[in-house]
């Protein structure tokens, strides 16, 4: 992981593959240790960006850990 | 009875590369010196790491009995009299340039005001020249309308001062016309060095602060990432053959109208296509006289001219595109084991300090304006 800007590199050694995080993603990534729930990501979003009270956070949330995901980045349990 | 020739030579210092050209044509010395008056005459604090040769014979009067260009890695025979004008140029220049390790070559204009870096890239027709021209009227210092040099050791953007190429219009359209009586005229285009038009107004060096890549609105050709135009001295039904076959291709079509034939190409993984096309018309004898990696509409300039800024992911996306050696970099091949992504990230380093934007063109001051605002250029 290298952090250029506002954005990060992941590169991955297995597959020789290069992902772009930006912060938000990073943010999710960082909180993907198994420990924290859904709801800790959502109010460490809305803490660290402003976010309308009206925006459905989570969902995005969601569909950035199914990308992850998808990506072979990050493994599931259920 | 054999005379032989007498050869000239000339040697350029192009970053942690020393090339020495030699030739039987002491116009082509000439002419390369006047390209390049400032690589000659640039001290270099280090020895070069890299050292080349070329040999240009105009004429039949040698070992191989036709004109020829002797590169280190291959012999062009010269078998028709306008592969002695661009082309040798611009081969000799490719080869140079695909030696450099130092630096990362980006196609794209330099500027700087206040020691600010600004690389301007766009591909050809977007009006980079013209642009790094206006700006250099409003005061900005060049570094480069066609290559912007980024060293690897310090990350800042070094000047690539070859003479410029330009259209006489070019000149009119930014106030530099009095600028025309200096210039020689070479292949339908001047030729003149920088402080011809503006004395002083050299930079050598200057940290990136700003990166502007120039995109057309209204470009309405699709896949223009995929497509690949290579122009061949001549056809050959094998070789046809030998490309039909080959599975990253989309679709091939050939114009034989121009006077070179031209193989239009959509592919998915266009750089292997083209190496492997290389590989092929070397096997073949055949010429590749030019080649064009991107089609795109020519932008009309009805603007308005609009700055975005874009994540600096993006911005070394769209220079990597423009990295001016392609697949025969040294340095992708040597030091990256031919893993653009591997260069991808160093880029991104690179610009660690840089804001990125995409400039959507429009009217010449309009898009200088913009400009000149990131840096706080007075208006024109």
């Amino acid at each position: 992981m290298k952090t250029v800007g506002n954005e990060s590199l992941l590169y991955r050694s297995d597959d020789k593959s290069v992902h772009v995080l930006n912060r938000t993603a990073k943010l999710i990534w960082d909180m993907c240790d198994g420990e924290h729930s859904l709801a800790d990501f959502e109010s460490s979003i809305r803490s660290s960006f402003a976010v309308p009270d009206d925006y459905d956070v989570m969902n995005d949330i969601r569909q950035a850990i199914q990308t992850m995901s998808d990506k072979g980045l990050l493994v599931l349990n259920n | 009875m054999a005379t032989e020739t007498t050869l000239q030579q000339l040697q350029l210092n192009f970053y942690d590369v020393q090339a020495t050209i030699h030739s039987d044509s002491s116009a082509y010395i000439d002419l390369f010196a006047k390209m390049y008056p400032r690589f000659i005459s640039k001290s270099v604090a280090n020895s070069p790491q890299h050292t080349t040769e070329f040999t240009v014979y105009t004429t039949p009067n040698n070992p191989a009995k036709t004109p020829i260009l002797i590169t280190e890695r291959q012999k062009i025979p010269l078998n028709k009299p306008d592969f002695l004008e661009g082309f040798v140029y611009e081969a000799i220049l490719n080869d140079i340039i695909s030696r450099v390790q130092s630096h990362l070559l980006i196609h794209a204009g330099v500027v700087s005001h206040h020691n600010q870096g600004i690389i301007i890239a766009a591909d050809s027709g977007h009006g980079k020249t013209t642009l790094v021209l206006e700006l250099l009227r409003r005061g900005c210092k060049f570094l480069s309308d066609e290559i912007a040099a980024i060293s690897r050791t310090d990350q800042q953007v070094y000047s690539f001062p070859r003479s410029l190429r330009i259209r006489s219009g070019t000149l009119d359209l930014v106030g530099f016309s009095e600028a025309q009586s200096a210039a020689s005229t070479w292949l339908d285009k001047l030729l003149l060095d920088v402080e011809a038009i503006q004395p002083n107004c050299l930079a050598d060096v200057a940290p990136i602060r700003q990166v502007i890549l120039l995109h057309n609105p209204h470009n309405r050709i699709k896949n223009s990432n995929q497509t690949l135009d290579i122009f061949l001295e001549r056809l050959d039904d094998t070789l046809i053959e030998q490309i039909y076959q080959m599975t990253d291709i989309i679709k091939l079509d050939i114009d034989t109208d121009g006077v070179y034939p031209m193989l239009k190409i959509l592919a998915d993984n266009r750089m292997a296509v083209l190496e492997e096309i290389e590989k092929l018309c070397h096997e073949h004898q055949i010429l590749i006289v030019n080649v064009i990696r991107r089609r795109y509409d020519r932008p009309t300039f009805v603007g308005p001219a609009k700055l975005e800024k874009i994540p600096t992911s993006k911005a070394a996306l769209e220079l990597l595109k423009q990295f001016k050696p392609g697949h025969h970099s040294a340095l992708l091949k040597d030091e990256f084991h031919g893993r653009s992504k591997l260069l991808f990230i160093e880029l991104m380093s690179l610009l660690g300090q840089a804001t990125c934007y995409q400039l959507s063109v429009g009217p010449l001051n309009q898009m200088a304006d913009l400009v000149g605002q990131l840096v706080d250029l007075p208006p024109a």
